[in-house]
């Protein structure tokens, strides 16, 4: 095993703010008394305009059309704004599959936006919508991937449906299929007992976030501002600045209003990240009115938005021997990527390889283009969720097979921190809490004391069945990507602002960084520190907030940052003290000398000494062939009535690698908010609906999208958390966002499975129906 | 998506043929020619009043407003486009969501789903009501303290629902809250910091606990 | 698609006679507002049929009341659920009604929802809300019938629409054979539940499965004094725990001397055009006691006529859950 990596922040057994369980959330208050404002609340006078025009979209009732005639004129005639393909530079194609914002001949998933209108208010911008009239002429659609692929399928692009690979920023051209191959598959086969051959799959989802992805733009002074509900601001600042060909100097954007106060998020699921073709039309119309636009998506609109979570097949070989050893593990995926693509099964299939220490490996994940949605992306982690339900309900089916203990079978074969590299690269993990997150929680869920074993219920007690089961989690989160970037000011009053281009989605980013921040200058409240973010007239890019990094990125930001404002402070401190600068340190609200503690001066003692507030610049590069990934478990117990189908969850536990805990309350927050209000919607109840004739989207609302109400939720939900330093962070931090929702998916189907006589469900959502289906099963086989 | 969900080009033609004259703007509704004529009975003699704007009293966070409204004017829209109170949301516009939720003469109704008209002479309380009902200000505090907001957006809903529960009931248990806020929806699944929440303010309130 | 109510006009009629005229006078461009929690829905999706040019406000007309008198039940029109639920008197004596108020929808749209506006309520089918040519918005086609139909169809066959009829409390007012009384420019008549709610009809030109004409209202909903031993249940399966409408429900009544059924109602709710009385349960099951066989006999049989739609997406499934809820129902009643 090489070195361990170097520390590259504060490390301590003990801090005052970082872990700390009575740290409360910074921003509560603000957006719980009515004075926060959400982009979707800003009105005219919040940035200085005194009218707004309002934007709506006239959009495709088809999922594949060709558009042969758009007519604007009566539109028009009212005085109402428009904005189509012919007002937008063609020569300027964006995304995976090229296209331009708005579509020039073709529309290719239902909902598509076609013509943009604008009016002076919300009421008269549907009255626009109504007056346009496009023409259409309807195309065979396809929806199912392996449909698509057929060689008679509709076309959806000249070359056909395989997707274009599209542009990973980090690796490059992305192939459409992805193949991982090393060790020797059939040797694998031929030496197991078992093998598990069959198809799982996952639905396509939306995310429902509470506030939909609104946006304000208006140009002034030839600068384009955007005020945005979104989590990528200089990202999507550098992306419409290269669309319109223009300096990224001259477009400003904030997630919401920005600047001092921070800026007010209503959820960020991955949807409000890189999609830029709203942001292209909305700057259109801005610049064709000479108006402030804003475009306060409805919640139909909200629901055909460009990304949607992509559905993926995969079609599972797996093998073993009766030891319960892994000996061959392969698997292809057919991965979803709808109209214009997107994501792609990347993550999904490092998953798969990551996770088990598996010697014989052929994995292959294929992109197709289907008309079910317009782009693949995000919805909170990126393929990950759809591939664990792959992997771990397949992995349950062999080692049922095999005979073998289901929790038995992980802790035999998944990845430790002893084996903590990437099989096909050679990349090291930066940290990983395994087996001893999976352990600990093991032993808080006491499975022992509940497995009974495979088809047998945990407990009976009339109608009701209960289950358990398990779901390992392995994925690539809190990478310390490149940029990372921050700035902290001290002023002389001892006020504190850390400045970052990252968000909070809502998960409680902002406090956090605040919590960070205040941790490094050795401070032991928040009350005068302040973030700013997300505003790219005052932020500097630090990065998409995505992928779980932004903790770790903020934290590496903060302690680089840090060490920049000693650099340019202890020596002025120091002259005051009479000691050199290294001999000092920031602590208990203090800067004191290390060798004589009791000597030093109080922080706003320090901070007088400032003849102007100062800025330390933090920035930190990551060493090559270094990956970042956490480890983890989920495990859950279900009760079930087969009499009703009705499911209730009694118990669920989660551990997680989860390197240092920065937020201690948001953390708990995140694990149980992970499981109920996304984990058990996208198990058990979410599903895009369409219509199988039309093509049509059947339920675009929330009452049949359907999230879970507070009826759901579980008795009990507890955690185990494997805490260390992991080395390259702020303070040991990794990330979580993504991973309390990755995996929740199998566990529970796999403890509904153990509820129902061994029922293997092997799709998605798990509704009442198939509940009903597995009832059924079991009385023909005698179990009920 | 189930397999098979899609038509083959045959068949869509078949389908097309027969569908062309009865599938119209399918899943995007458009009424057909609603927009197109204007309402004509605007013009019938006594009915000018039916169309146009009235007057409505209302006292809001218990500060008098007065507004001018049309019928199709939701509680919601006025609160938060005339009068400026932004703290009530509308995440769905259909009353599916509860994220709209106000207390009118302290029952929690839908604002989106309820006409303007309707307000005229009622007490309306939206989380801007801090310093006007302890109940609220209670359970705002609460909130905070138990982290029972995340993003926040839905958030007002919820407190306005828990404010009607502990003026009903000073002393809920666990399920009682459960129905209470089974219509307020959450994305971030905070339910249960909620419950707790509710009940740190209920206790509070009957007097115990600081 | 619309998310702001069009261009309406708004009356507010001090009395009923003043409603009714109303009505008839504005026939097709008027339409009842009481709770709006139905009607703003499809005007916002921009549901053809349902837009009027004018509401016709009887929210206060003096129609929002519960009186037991003579131990007859009258609950006006307007009443709000959340009343209906929250009723002592109901929820002693019409158990059932009361817990099919209080599992209807949620808390707030309980506060908004009247107990007419549950029975007049348009039927929830995607493709009908989504603006779909089927039958009830002017075509001549049931969607549902060979497209998804997998949660708001009928598991009972039909003809021209198969959407299912989505309100709890009708359910439960079968039950207790309820009567309707309407006003119409005639006068007062009183209905039964089935002659109100007779299945799919055709009135004033539009296909509805109440017989309701555009130029009447519903005053109140009246509950003949019930026999001294009457239990009643209520149980509702949805997909989550609040806000949905029914995959199935189970409204039943009965009179229960010592440990036998004298007499009982069973009516399945959410599974057919109407709420549907299961006579051949109810047969079995007068004379018996409710026992377990009993109460699983009893719910075969009340699904022994289901016809489940085959084409589409199907939905047998609930079929199923129509046994668990009638089995969970009954067994309320044996507690």
């Amino acid at each position: 095993m090489s070195e361990p990596l170097p520390v590259v922040g504060i490390k301590k057994d003990r801090y005052a703010l970082v872990g700390n369980k009575s740290v409360i959330r910074v921003d509560t208050m603000d957006k719980i008394t009515g004075k926060a404002v959400y982009t979707y609340d800003i009105n005219p006078s919040h940035v200085g305009e005194s009218r707004f025009v309002y934007m709506g979209y006239v959009r495709s009732p088809y999922p594949h059309a060709v558009i042969k005639n758009i007519d604007t004129s009566r539109a028009e005639a009212r005085g109402y704004a428009v904005v189509t393909a012919k007002d937008l530079p063609r020569y300027a194609l964006i995304g995976a599959r090229p296209h331009t914002p708005l579509p020039l001949d073709r529309v290719r998933y239902i909902g598509e936006p076609v013509v943009a209108v604008g009016a002076l208010s919300p009421n008269e911008v549907e009255d626009a919508v109504e007056l346009v009239k496009v023409e259409y002429e309807p195309l065979p659609f396809v929806f199912d991937p392996e449909e698509a692929l057929k060689p008679d399928a509709p076309k959806i692009w000249p070359d056909g449906n395989v997707a274009g690979g599209g542009f990973n920023p980090e690796t490059g051209p992305v192939p459409p299929t992805i193949t991982i191959r090393y060790g020797d598959i059939e040797a694998g086969f031929r030496e197991a007992d078992e093998i598990v051959e069959t198809v799982i799959e996952t639905q396509a989802e939306q995310h429902y976030e509470m506030e939909p992805r609104a946006l304000v733009a208006y140009w002034r002074a030839g600068k384009l501002y955007f005020r945005y509900s979104g989590q990528f601001a200089h990202s999507a600042q550098t992306a419409v600045a290269n669309y319109f060909r223009i300096p990224v100097s001259d477009v400003v954007f904030s997630t919401s209003l920005g600047g001092e106060s921070g800026h007010v998020l209503g959820m960020a699921l991955g949807n409000k990240s890189a999609p830029i073709e709203d942001l292209i039309v909305v700057a259109t119309m801005a610049r064709k009115t000479g108006a402030a636009v804003k475009y306060g998506p409805t919640r139909f609109d909200n629901a055909l938005a460009p990304h949607q979570r992509f559905p993926i097949r995969g079609y599972v070989k797996f093998g073993g021997k009766r030891d319960g050893t892994f000996t061959a593990m392969q698997a292809r995926l057919v991965v979803n990527v709808g109209a214009y693509g997107g994501s792609q099964g990347s993550d999904a299939v490092s998953d798969f390889y990551h996770a088990y220490t598996v010697p014989n490996v052929f994995l292959e994940a294929v992109s197709v283009n289907t008309n079910i949605f317009g782009f693949s992306g995000p919805m909170r982690d990126v393929g990950e969720s759809q591939g664990h339900f792959i992997l771990e309900v397949a992995i349950d089916m062999l080692a049922e097979k095999l005979g073998v203990d289901p929790v038995e079978f992980r802790l035999k074969n998944m990845r430790t921190k002893d084996k903590a590299v990437d099989p096909v690269t050679g990349n090291r993990y930066t940290g990983f809490g395994m087996p001893e997150a999976f352990i600990g929680a093991l032993e808080k869920f006491r499975w022992k004391q509940r497995w009974k074993g495979w088809g047998v219920p945990s407990a009976v007690n009339g109608t009701k069945r209960r289950g358990v089961g398990v779901s390992l989690l392995n994925a690539a989160k809190g990478a310390a990507s490149p940029p990372i970037t921050g700035q902290i000011e001290v002023t002389p009053e001892g006020k504190v602002t850390f400045y970052t281009g990252l968000t909070d989605h809502g998960a409680g980013g902002r406090t956090s960084y605040a919590i960070m921040t205040a941790e490094a200058l050795g401070l032991t409240s928040l009350e005068n520190v302040k973030v700013v973010s997300s505003d790219t007239s005052v932020t500097t890019d630090s990065g998409v907030t995505a992928g779980s990094r932004s903790t770790r990125v903020a934290g590496l930001a903060i302690v680089k940052a840090v060490e920049d404002l000693k650099r340019q402070w202890f020596p002025i401190i120091a002259q005051k003290l009479g000691v050199k600068p290294e001999d000092l340190e920031f602590g208990d609200n203090r800067v004191y000398v290390k060798s004589d503690p009791s000597k030093g001066l109080s922080f706003k003692e320090a901070a007088a000494l400032l003849k102007a507030p100062i800025k330390g610049f933090g920035t930190f590069t990551l060493p090559p062939r270094i990956v970042s990934r956490v480890g983890g478990v989920k495990f859950v117990e279900v009760e079930v009535d087969v009499e009703t189908g009705e499911v209730h969850i009694l118990e669920y536990v989660s551990g997680m690698d989860i390197g240092r805990v920065i937020f201690w309350k948001g953390a708990e927050s995140q694990v149980r908010g992970g499981f109920i209000g996304m984990g058990m919607g996208e198990t058990m109840f979410q599903e895009l609906v369409r219509d199988p004739i039309t093509g049509g989207s059947l339920n675009p609302n929330f009452h049949d999208f359907k999230i879970p109400t507070i009826m759901e939720t579980p008795d009990k939900i507890d955690y185990y958390w494997e805490e260390y330093h992991d080395p390259i962070s702020g303070f040991g931090e990794k990330g979580i966002g993504e991973n309390v929702l990755t995996g929740v998916s199998p566990a529970i189907a796999n403890a509904l499975s153990n509820a129902l006589g061994g029922y293997r469900f092997r799709k998605l959502p798990i509704t009442k129906k198939d509940i009903m289906d597995a009832v059924a099963w079991m009385r023909r086989r005698g179990i009920l | 998506m189930r397999k098979g969900a899609s038509v083959s080009r045959r068949d869509f033609i078949k389908l097309s043929a027969t569908m062309s004259t009865l599938v119209s703007v399918a899943a995007v509704a458009r009424p057909s020619n609603v927009a197109a004529q204007p309402n004509v009975l605007q013009k019938e003699a006594g009915l000018q009043d039916a169309f146009g704007a009235r007057m409505i009293k209302m006292r809001v966070n218990g500060k008098e407003y007065n507004a001018m409204v049309y019928p199709r004017d939701t509680l919601v829209n006025v609160l938060r486009e005339q009068l400026g109170l932004i703290g009530t949301k509308r995440p769905c516009n259909r009353g599916e969501c509860g994220g709209c939720t106000v207390l009118v003469n302290n029952m929690p109704i839908l604002s989106c789903t309820y006409l303007a008209i309707r307000a005229d002479g009622k007490e309306i309380l939206t989380v801007e009501g801090r310093n006007y009902d302890n109940v609220l200000k209670t359970l705002q505090d609460a909130w905070v303290e138990a982290d029972a907001s995340q993003c926040g957006y839905c958030q007002p809903g919820q407190l306005m629902s828990a404010t009607a529960l502990l003026k009903r009931n000073p002393n809920p248990s666990v399920d009682e809250i459960k129905l209470a806020m089974s219509g307020n929806l959450c994305r971030c699944g905070t339910y249960m910091n909620i419950i707790e929440a509710i009940q740190i303010a209920a206790k509070r309130l009957r007097g115990g606990g600081s | 698609m619309r998310s702001e109510v069009k261009n309406i006009g708004l009356l507010q009629p001090a009395t009923i006679v003043e409603a009714v005229s109303l009505l008839n006078r504005y026939g097709n461009d008027a339409k009842i507002i009481a709770g709006g929690t139905d009607i703003l829905y499809l005007i916002k999706n921009g549901v053809k049929h349902h837009i009027p040019k004018l509401f016709i406000d009887i929210s206060n007309l003096g129609l929002s009341y519960i009186r037991f008198s003579n131990n007859e039940l009258r609950i006006g029109a307007t009443t709000n659920l959340s009343e209906v639920a929250e009723n002592d008197v109901i929820k002693s004596r019409f158990t059932a009604l009361a817990q099919a108020a209080n599992r209807a929808a949620s808390p707030q749209l309980r506060n908004m929802a009247t107990i007419a506006g549950d029975m007049l309520q348009e039927v929830w089918c995607w493709y009908l809300r989504y603006n779909y040519d089927c039958w009830r918005n002017g075509g001549t086609i049931c969607y549902g019938a060979i497209g998804d139909n997998r949660f708001y169809h009928s598991i009972f066959g039909g003809r021209l629409c198969y959407a299912v009829h989505p309100g709890d409390v009708s359910t439960a007012l079968f039950a207790f054979n309820a009567r309707v009384v309407v006003v119409g420019p005639g006068g007062e008549r009183t209905y039964t539940m089935d002659e109100f709610m007779p299945g799919i009809v055709l009135v004033d030109g539009r296909i509805k499965e109440n017989i309701l004409r555009r130029n009447e209202l519903v005053k109140e909903v009246i509950i003949s004094p019930p026999p001294p031993n009457t239990r009643s249940a209520f149980y509702k399966i949805a997909e989550r725990g609040s806000i949905d409408f029914a995959l199935a429900s189970a409204a039943t009544a009965a009179q229960i001397d010592g440990s036998t059924v004298t007499n009982i109602s069973i009516v399945l709710g959410g599974v057919d055009v109407k709420p549907r009385r299961a006579k051949v349960a109810e047969d079995f099951l007068k004379g018996k006691n409710l026992t377990e066989a009993n109460i699983k006999r009893a719910s075969e049989l009340a699904l022994q006529e289901a016809q489940p739609l085959t084409f589409g997406t199907g939905n047998a499934f609930r079929v199923e859950l129509a046994k668990g809820a009638v089995v969970k129902a009954l067994r309320m009643l044996a507690e």
